[in-house]
């Protein structure tokens, strides 16, 4: 589903990493407005991928059946 | 008399041996010697004092203190003959270290010799990340800790990928089981997709459980485990017993939870705070990008109204300067009209009948010309006396003439 392929799209480390450093870009005063809402884009699909994934995944346990050899 | 088959007899002596000291819990303290494992499952030892030896026979799993020949212990236990060999022995449930703290100095000797190799060192810990995805858990699956951390974990993270390795967490086996579940963790290929760049292993290597006596929790302050935690690729969050249990697995680890909660705690954040975390980012951002385009849109407003602004201040400077030239021409005139008085007042003041008017008068001779000099006239000579009112005539009588002698 969309979720999944979303999900492996934007790792969470990553994802907020990306974001810290859109942030950081506006921060240092940069004045392309071209390039910065181009920036706020992709800051927004960043944060309702991430908000998605946390909202909706849930953890999943697998048992490591074979007594490891 | 009464003839008893070996069996018979050999049952007989265990019921009364099983009868008479069943009544009271008792434990036979003693040294070790002989101490053996056999088959991997079998435990027999040779319990002495100075006059007497007592064979000791039990199942390893029912062992959970380190023992060696020299070793002083309690055993509990119920002493039997083994029908098969016609042998003497207790079949030991427990075995306790004995004397005062006697396991406390083992662990604190084992504790020192393992803290100098750099085992506990704080600068080779790593961190964890802080989105893990992908965790080996080392458990007894069955245990309340398992449980508690499964539940916490999923009331504060999702989407994590939990692969649990069920183990023994006391007794005899505990220690090879954990030792065997990092090692498995640490080579495992994992079966889940991979993110760009990740590794192949495991985010991070878990292992609990929940709160017992020392002697239970000794599986963590094995040797093997310590080191197997130690040497695991996988960054370790270990978290044993209660707050105030401290093992040397949760030393070694990179990082020590205190209770199973809490080591959920500490693997993920709360997606609550991660929510709010990104919702005051996004904010942040947005209000950037709001600033950025309200100064651009200050830079445009400014320059459409500029020409206007320079046609309004243009048509200042003209008003002044028009302005300044009226105010110039009127001093000018004042000036003027000044100017024109005082020649006027000083004309006035050369006008000989203003003269007249003080009581002087002008003498004319015949012709009607001023007489300016008493040289001029002589006796008998007809002269006009021009007075402020009119004219009078007169003539000279001849008196003395006084010539007022040039001063210069």
């Amino acid at each position: 589903m969309t979720a999944k392929k979303e999900a492996k799209e934007i790792d969470m480390g990553k994802g907020f990493e990306e974001l810290e450093n859109i942030a950081t870009w506006f921060e240092s005063g940069e004045t392309d407005l071209d390039q910065g809402l181009q920036k706020f884009e992709r800051a927004l699909e960043i944060a309702s991928t991430l908000k998605k994934k946390l909202s909706d995944a849930e953890n999943k346990i697998k048992e490591i059946k074979k007594k490891f050899e | 008399m009464r003839v008893l088959q070996v069996s018979e007899f050999i049952e007989i002596v265990n019921g009364i041996l099983r009868e008479t000291l069943s009544g009271e819990a008792f434990a036979v303290e003693g040294e070790i010697s002989g101490y053996r494992v056999n088959q991997g499952q079998w435990v027999t030892f040779d319990l002495k004092d100075d006059k007497s030896l007592l064979n000791i026979f039990m199942p390893l799993w029912n062992l959970d203190v380190p023992l060696e020949d020299g070793a002083r212990v309690k055993v509990y236990g119920m002493p039997r003959i083994y029908p098969k060999y016609g042998k003497f022995s207790i079949s030991a449930e427990r075995v306790e270290l004995s004397g005062e703290g006697a396991l406390k100095k083992a662990l604190a000797a084992l504790r020192l010799k393992l803290e100098k190799e750099g085992m506990f060192d704080a600068a080779r810990k790593r961190e964890l990340p802080r989105f893990p995805r992908r965790i080996a858990l080392i458990a007894s699956r069955e245990s309340a800790a398992y449980g508690d951390f499964i539940k916490i974990l999923g009331e504060r993270w999702g989407g994590l990928e939990i692969d649990s390795y069920h183990v023994l967490v006391q007794g005899q086996r505990a220690p090879q089981d954990i030792v065997q579940a990092i090692e498995s963790a640490n080579s495992h290929p994992l079966s889940f997709p991979l993110g760009q760049g990740e590794s192949n292993y495991y985010d991070v290597l878990v292992m609990t459980r929940g709160g017992g006596s020392l002697e239970e929790l000794m599986a963590f302050n094995d040797e093997k485990v310590v080191r197997a935690i130690h040497g695991s690729k996988i960054p370790t969050l270990v978290a044993i017993g209660h707050e105030r249990d401290l093992t040397l697995a949760e030393e070694a680890a990179d990082v020590r939870g205190s209770t199973p909660t809490d080591c959920a705690r500490r693997l993920v954040p709360d997606k609550r705070d991660v929510l709010y975390e990104l919702a005051m980012t996004m904010e942040k951002i947005e209000g950037y990008v709001v600033a950025e385009l309200e100064s651009k849109h200050v830079i445009l407003e400014r320059a459409m109204s500029a020409p206007g602004v320079w046609i309004t201040g243009r048509k200042i400077e003209l008003e002044g300067a028009s302005a300044r030239v009226v105010s110039s021409v009127d001093s000018w005139l004042d000036q003027l009209k000044q100017g024109l008085t005082g020649k006027m007042r000083l004309l006035q003041s050369l006008d000989p009948k203003a003269v007249l008017r003080r009581g002087y008068a002008v003498v004319m001779d015949k012709a009607g010309k001023a007489v300016a000099s008493a040289k001029s006239l002589k006796a008998g000579d007809a002269v006009k006396l021009l007075l402020q009112d009119g004219e009078v005539g007169a003539t000279i009588d001849g008196g003395e003439t006084k010539i007022q002698p040039k001063l210069l």
